[in-house]
């Protein structure tokens, strides 16, 4: 069966691309991704909407080719036609979610993911499955009308279309996407996938699926065409994807409740997410080196009672600004030996809507920021990290400027 | 006579109706600036048409295609009738193209990045005839620029690495010479046609 099958579709050697493509970004990503499991399963789906317009070509050329007069005879009843095209699709698709299943595998163990819950990154891998199979799916039943010559491009174009259309950029925005994730490439600590909107994905997708792959087809002057039953079949599939973008509400991804809750003791109370652990032992001396100079030097302003890690959303509105606990960025590898943001972001006043608004804080901010920033960075030994064009503040400057900030008065 | 034999047992009309598709949007789109292609940045934004050689490419590469099932004869005279057909078509193809393309004097696209583009694109998509298989030519094409998009980002932010040159829109000399080698390389395959080069197939013909 399997010899069969990969000497007489192509389809059946599309996992290589697949393969290929995960490879090239395992290598890159790699680093990135170190025990984030949510930004591990969405970083492949990065690649996601190139392999489907890469499937989609690929299941429309093989659907063509079948389609055309000299293999006829093998499908001269509607059912036999079905049994055909469900075989193409189960040729191409199996091996390419073998593929797919076993690289979010190989890379969650790779990247020591800590993952908090396995059903539901099981679920964003089936419903990065469904999307995959989908493009295998509409391929094929755009590639049973054309030419096996013109089907592979033109399929390949039409998919593109559809997932610019229909994938969205921002994750913010409060709507369905349909045909699946575009991925992420920041740190995904505090969010989790959304399990209803994953659940209506997938269903829609199967549905939509098998409705594209067992669409029916007319036999006219030694080709198929499409009937008008066919036609409106297919625009109602696709009309259909359309509408359920634009109206059926919910984000991708929901923020699951969880805090930086791994507390480490050490010139002052330090707390990460649970993901971070493994990589963190380099910020954690970066965070030491910073809070103890500060406390050497009298800078007692510059002192946190407690520093947490921000989730990917940034400032915790949980957190009283008096209580002197402090945000740092999250610690990915991103910003590895990045002092000099890690020590502007620990600065900063997270807590005023000033600095989240569409217009930009008053300049004054930015200059103390700056000082301070740099203040900061030469009493804790960075001098090389530190701000050009601004000045060394004394504790007494420090101490006014953050009196100021408690209460957000930026001028 | 002979020329228009070869003409007619070849794709030409549809390897050139996709050409001129091309040529046509290409025209139309070339002034507009893409940052980005779906959801990948461009390091360096292009002009539609430095990626509307792409199809265009895949139309020569389509004229080319006919005989690819049909075991022809091993002589001198086929060598040369077939390389004829092939510089002939792909001359005509480059110089329309690039001719129109460049009168219209587009921004982020450079005469250079055309033809390089038509050589990787004919270089890719060839060996797909020869071995039979021209439904699949679009293949390579469309999988290095979509790859080159979304990891042929260099360091600088500005540069390509050799593989992904077919998204950069100003294009190098070395890029040109690598891809004219590419396109060598196919023709070579092409003409010379290694499938029936055993000599059991080339007897009695």
């Amino acid at each position: 069966m399997i010899r069969f099958a990969s000497k007489s579709v192509f389809g059946f050697w599309s996992f290589l691309v697949v393969l290929g493509a995960y490879a090239f970004l395992f290598v890159i990503m790699l680093a990135n991704w170190r025990g984030d499991a949510v930004l591990t399963i969405r970083g492949f789906s990065i690649l996601t909407w190139i392999l489907m317009m890469i499937l989609a070509g690929i299941a429309s050329v093989d659907a063509a080719r079948f389609s055309t007069a000299e293999r006829a005879f093998l499908f001269t009843e509607k059912k036999s036609a079905n049994r055909s095209f469900i075989f193409l699709f189960a040729t191409t698709f199996i091996p390419v979610a073998i593929v797919h299943a076993v690289s979010m595998l190989c890379a969650l163990v790779a990247a020591e993911a800590f993952i908090r819950n396995p059903f539901v990154i099981a679920l964003a891998v089936i419903a990065q499955l469904a999307s995959l199979a989908w493009a295998i799916a509409f391929g094929s039943a755009l590639g049973r009308f054309l030419s096996p010559i013109v089907a592979g491009p033109i399929a390949a174009i039409a998919m593109f279309v559809m997932a610019n259309t229909l994938m969205g950029q921002s994750s913010s925005v409060n709507r369905i996407r349909i045909l699946g994730d575009t991925g992420a490439s920041i740190p995904q600590t505090g969010l989790t996938w959304n399990v209803t909107h994953l659940l209506v994905q997938v269903v829609f997708l199967a549905v939509t699926g098998f409705i594209l792959l067992t669409i029916d087809r007319m036999h006219m002057a030694g080709r198929y065409m499409p009937s008008i039953k066919t036609c409106l079949t297919g625009l109602a599939t696709l009309g259909s994807l359309v509408v359920a973008t634009v109206t059926i509400p919910g984000a991708p991804m929901v923020e699951n409740g969880v805090r930086a809750d791994h507390c480490i003791k050490g010139a002052t109370e330090i707390c990460i997410f649970d993901e971070h652990v493994q990589g963190s032992r380099s910020f954690i001396e970066v965070l030491n080196a910073l809070v103890s100079a500060a406390k050497d030097h009298g800078y007692d302003a510059l002192v946190p009672a407690k520093i947490v890690e921000s989730s990917v959303r940034g400032w915790d509105p949980a957190i009283d600004p008096a209580s002197g606990t402090r945000m740092v960025p999250p610690l990915s590898p991103d910003i590895q030996g990045e002092t000099a943001y890690i020590a502007q972001y620990l600065a900063a006043p997270l807590w005023c809507d000033e600095l989240s608004s569409s217009t930009p804080p008053p300049e004054k901010y930015f200059e103390d920021n700056m000082n301070v920033t740099t203040t900061w960075l030469s009493i804790a030994g960075f001098e090389t990290e530190t701000i050009d064009g601004s000045t060394i503040l004394t504790p007494k400057e420090v101490d006014e400027i953050f009196q100021r900030w408690k209460t957000c008065s930026l001028q | 006579m002979i020329l228009r034999s070869i003409f007619k047992v070849h794709r030409t009309r549809l390897g050139f109706a996709i050409l001129g598709v091309s040529v046509v949007v290409a025209v139309l789109s070339g002034s507009l600036t893409l940052s980005r292609l779906g959801f990948n940045y461009l390091s360096v934004p292009v002009s539609p048409a430095l990626l509307l050689a792409i199809p265009a490419g895949l139309g020569v590469v389509i004229a080319l295609s006919g005989l690819e099932h049909v075991q022809r004869p091993r002589n001198l005279r086929r060598f040369l009738s077939d390389i004829l057909h092939l510089v002939l078509v792909v001359a005509f193809g480059v110089s329309i193209y690039w001719l129109t393309v460049h009168s219209r004097g587009f921004e982020y696209v450079s005469d250079l990045a055309i033809i390089r583009n038509f050589f990787i694109v004919v270089g890719l998509g060839l060996p797909w005839v020869t071995f039979g298989r021209t439904e699949h030519s679009w293949l390579l094409p469309f999988v290095v620029t979509l790859f080159a998009t979304q990891f042929g980002r260099s360091a600088d932010g500005i540069s390509y690495p050799w593989w992904a040159s077919i998204i950069d829109p100003f294009g190098t000399v070395s890029q040109l010479l690598w891809a004219f080698l590419l396109f060598v390389s196919a023709t070579v395959l092409y003409i010379t046609d290694p499938r029936f080069a055993s000599r059991k197939n080339a007897h009695g013909l």
